[in-house]
């Protein structure tokens, strides 16, 4: 039996179903993941404005 | 200084940035922009006086277009990507670039490219795959730079002193790879010559496989670099940290998890699949939430710094950048609804939403980080902060006056074309009517493009002044940083003790819901790029893979045969001469279509075409059923002087097709490559040439007969009429009889038959 005959023989619903299962798992992982607190992203939002002296020095 | 954290050493290193490489490619974005948009200016200049290529094959607007569309994208919106992606990243990173010679050897080898591009697509070398057009040849030397691009970045990453990867890295990180993807899987084509290949796919999946890389070029080339350099760049000029941190979290996730899917909305109504039409409209439209995140993201990073915009050019670009930004991607998911595309596929409507994208999200975004850029790394004042002001004014209303006159002239064309009579006839049965209608927006576009180039050339001179009052010699930028040790901070791993009442399976459940593991990948950046990599191809494989391998996707049509000889070297010069640009070959299953076409396009009809010729754009009428609707002299007089049989056509003459010599010798690969792609060519394989002369023989005597000029049978123009007389007849013949042993001869100018045992071999029993 080729891969073909398998794919085939699946209903096409399928190819639209598991997209947006797979998408909506990783939605609310990223989601809990985000609920977690706000204190450990606070580092990472500053992080463009971390710049050191000689940089700053040089913006006009 | 930072006080250590856990896992960091507490003795700073000292480093310096690599400005040089930046300041390379700030020019080379300024210069290419010049030259991207003054294309762009003379191709719609073209579009109303079409004599404007002076007659010359060169400055014909289907060879140029390409031009216009790749400069754009890859010369002037690429080395903005790579400026931002150099400055930001080691300043995120807090290294510098892992190698100086990979830099160089991505900048020169990246405008070479460019420049190899610039020799190629004038001279007609090209595969005919928009945004892909660029031949294998250049292909692999693309492939080359990007992948010693990617080492370059990735190595940055593996040696940098921020333990943190910030949101933008992140969104570069999907550029790489994603963009490596796409460029590969699209370009797999057979070479035949130096500067010629066909694409491995064929027809529908062609088509297909094109989309999903025509759709993520804009996504992942066009979309996520600039996103990161909006996160890195608007704080930065802001003097504001990010709005909301865990908002760029999600819509990146999801940006990557939704683009990917997108494409065959580009593709609606086609010979596409139903179900992959659908489940991309589905896709774009769940695309508005994490494009207004960022979006969102974007403007309220600037809360409590509005009143700096009125006095800040740089921050005037962004606003305006963002802004579009969020129409572009409001408009993008309404045009992938199908009721909607029905109405705007093949119109000017899709053109003024790609420069309502590529002028003021691209463009602007670009323009407000050359101007935060050149007073820093050329290290003086920029030099003129009224000219960068005026190059806002004079951009934002030369878009405005664009888009508005292109929008108005996409929905009057699609109106136009769906038109019908009170007795039931189409209202405008002749496409030149729909031409002319829309002629003065047209002008519109010239001029509010005019004002958006002088924008750019005001751009290049502020830089360029700029850099001549920069310092004798530059101070290097340096920086100093905590290097990186072993992590041991917090652990990640649960934090509840395992207990005997909770299984593996419970802790491995509640190990996910803590989400722990992104905290890890967000330190782990070769784990996180695999996990950006597998997103990108489960996704594609769950597209590619039913298209390619569902049976009934493609159901084969026994009357549909293979070019001949001639018609496949006249086909050839149809992509060289960029005829995509204007016509499509694909009529939809709309009454409209169907009325002003003929019989709507089936997938089986495209078995043989290596490349797809669909197109994506009517300036002129689709040419799909075009093959026996005129004789032959009707092709010959149209193609030297279109204003002959059509007076108001705006197509240019085509006249070196009446000069130039085809190259006969030449067939014979032709055919012989398209056979090893299993293209079922029989004797042909044997007799290209022969086969060739003898049809353009006849279709030559057939001219003269007419009353047309004689001796065209040496010349190219004879080939592509028989390639336009061949196409969409197919389905009106009746099935080839039963194998042969003999090849037929040939039975008429336009319709010479190829070795009928052979198709009928490939012929399926479900067929048309």
């Amino acid at each position: 039996m080729k891969l073909s005959d398998v794919v085939s023989a699946l209903n096409v619903s399928v190819f639209a179903q598991v997209p947006l299962l797979v998408f909506f798992g990783i939605f609310i992982g990223v989601v809990l993941h985000l609920l977690q607190g706000k204190s450990q992203f606070e580092h990472a939002r500053q992080l463009p404005l971390d710049a050191s002296n000689s940089d700053a020095e040089r913006d006009q | 200084m930072r006080c250590a954290l856990p896992g960091m050493s507490t003795q700073t290193e000292k480093f310096t940035y690599d400005d040089g490489t930046v300041r390379k490619f700030v020019f080379a974005t300024a210069f290419w922009g010049v030259v991207a948009t003054l294309v762009g200016l003379w191709l719609a200049v073209m579009l109303v006086a079409p004599s404007m290529n002076f007659g010359l094959a060169q400055l014909s607007f289907g060879r140029l277009r390409p031009l216009h569309t790749n400069a754009a994208i890859f010369a002037f919106a690429g080395n903005g990507i790579f400026a931002a992606i150099y400055y930001s990243s080691q300043r995120l990173l807090k290294a510098r670039m892992f190698s100086d010679a990979l830099s160089k050897f991505h900048f020169w080898g990246w405008q070479a490219i460019i420049v190899a591009a610039a020799l190629t697509l004038p001279f007609g070398i090209t595969q005919s795959k928009e945004y892909a057009e660029l031949e294998w040849p250049i292909d692999l030397a693309i492939a080359v730079v990007w992948v010693a691009f990617a080492v370059n970045f990735f190595a940055t990453i593996a040696k940098r002193r921020e333990r943190h990867i910030y949101v933008a890295i992140w969104f570069y990180v999907a550029t790489v790879i994603t963009v490596a993807i796409l460029h590969i899987f699209n370009n797999l084509s057979l070479p035949v010559t130096l500067f010629k290949s066909y694409s491995v796919y064929g027809g529908v999946q062609d088509a297909f496989m094109q989309w999903w890389y025509g759709h993520n070029a804009v996504a992942f080339f066009l979309t996520t670099p600039f996103l990161g350099l909006m996160y890195y760049f608007l704080p930065k000029a802001a003097n504001r940290p990010v709005f909301s941190y865990r908002l760029s979290i999600l819509h990146f996730w999801s940006l990557v998890f939704i683009y990917i899917w997108a494409g065959p909305h580009h593709l609606h109504y086609t010979a596409l699949p139903e179900w992959a039409s659908t489940l991309g409209m589905l896709f774009s439209v769940m695309l508005w939430m994490p494009s207004w995140g960022g979006m969102i993201n974007g403007l309220m990073t600037l809360r409590g710094a509005w009143n700096r915009v009125s006095e800040d050019p740089v921050l005037k670009f962004f606003v305006v950048g963002i802004t579009f930004y969020g129409m572009a991607t409001f408009e993008g998911p309404l045009l992938s609804i199908k009721s909607v595309n029905a109405l705007s596929h093949y119109t000017d409507w899709t053109i003024a939403h790609v420069h309502s994208g590529a002028l003021g999200w691209n463009g602007f975004m670009t323009f407000g980080m050359l101007y935060y850029l050149a007073p820093r790394i050329f290290q003086t004042k920029l030099w003129s902060k009224k000219l960068a002001e005026l190059h806002f004014w004079v951009g934002t209303i030369g878009i405005l006056l664009y888009i508005v006159a292109i929008y108005a002239a996409g929905v009057t064309q699609g109106l136009m074309w769906r038109a019908f009579d009170s007795t039931g006839r189409l209202a405008y049965p002749d496409f030149v009517e729909t031409v002319v209608r829309i002629l003065p927006m047209y002008w519109v576009r010239v001029l509010g493009g005019t004002l958006f180039v002088v924008g750019v050339v005001l751009a290049f001179i502020n830089i360029l002044m700029t850099w001549r009052n920069r310092p004798a010699t530059y101070r290097e930028a340096s920086d100093e940083a905590l290097p990186l040790t072993a992590y041991d901070g917090p652990a990640t791993a649960l934090s509840i003790p395992k207990h005997s009442t909770i299984s593996d399976t419970g802790h491995a459940v509640i190990y996910f819901v803590q989400a722990k593991w992104h905290r890890v990948w967000e330190r782990q950046p070769l784990k996180f790029s695999i996990w950006v990599a597998v997103a990108v191809i489960i996704a594609s494989l769950l597209e590619v893979v039913p298209t390619f391998l569902i049976k009934s996707n493609i159901p084969t049509i026994a009357a549909v045969t293979p070019y001949t000889p001639l018609e496949l070297a006249g086909r050839d010069i149809y992509i060289a001469e960029g005829c995509y640009n204007c016509h499509s070959q694909m009529i939809r299953p709309i009454r409209s279509e169907t009325e002003r076409y003929g019989e709507y396009s089936k997938p089986g009809e495209f078995v043989y075409d290596h490349p797809f010729q669909w197109g994506s754009r009517r300036i002129g009428p689709d040419l799909q059923r075009i093959g026996g609707k005129y004789p032959v002299l009707w092709h010959v007089r149209h193609m030297q002087d279109p204003r002959s049989t059509t007076p108001q056509s705006i197509m240019p003459a085509y006249e070196w097709l009446f000069k130039d010599d085809l190259d006969y010798p030449g067939i014979q690969a032709r055919v012989d490559a398209m056979a090893m792609l299993g293209v079922p060519y029989g004797q042909a394989v044997l007799h290209a040439e022969s086969m060739a002369r003898a049809q353009a023989a006849q279709i030559s005597s057939e001219v003269q007969a007419q009353g047309g000029p004689a001796g065209l049978e040496q010349k190219k123009i004879v080939a592509l009429v028989a390639y336009l007389q061949r196409l969409g007849t197919d389905i009106k013949k009746l099935p080839p009889p039963a194998p042969a042993p003999e090849p037929r001869a040939l039975t008429g100018s336009s319709q010479p038959a190829i070795p009928s045992n052979v198709s009928a071999a490939k012929a399926s029993p479900e067929g048309f």
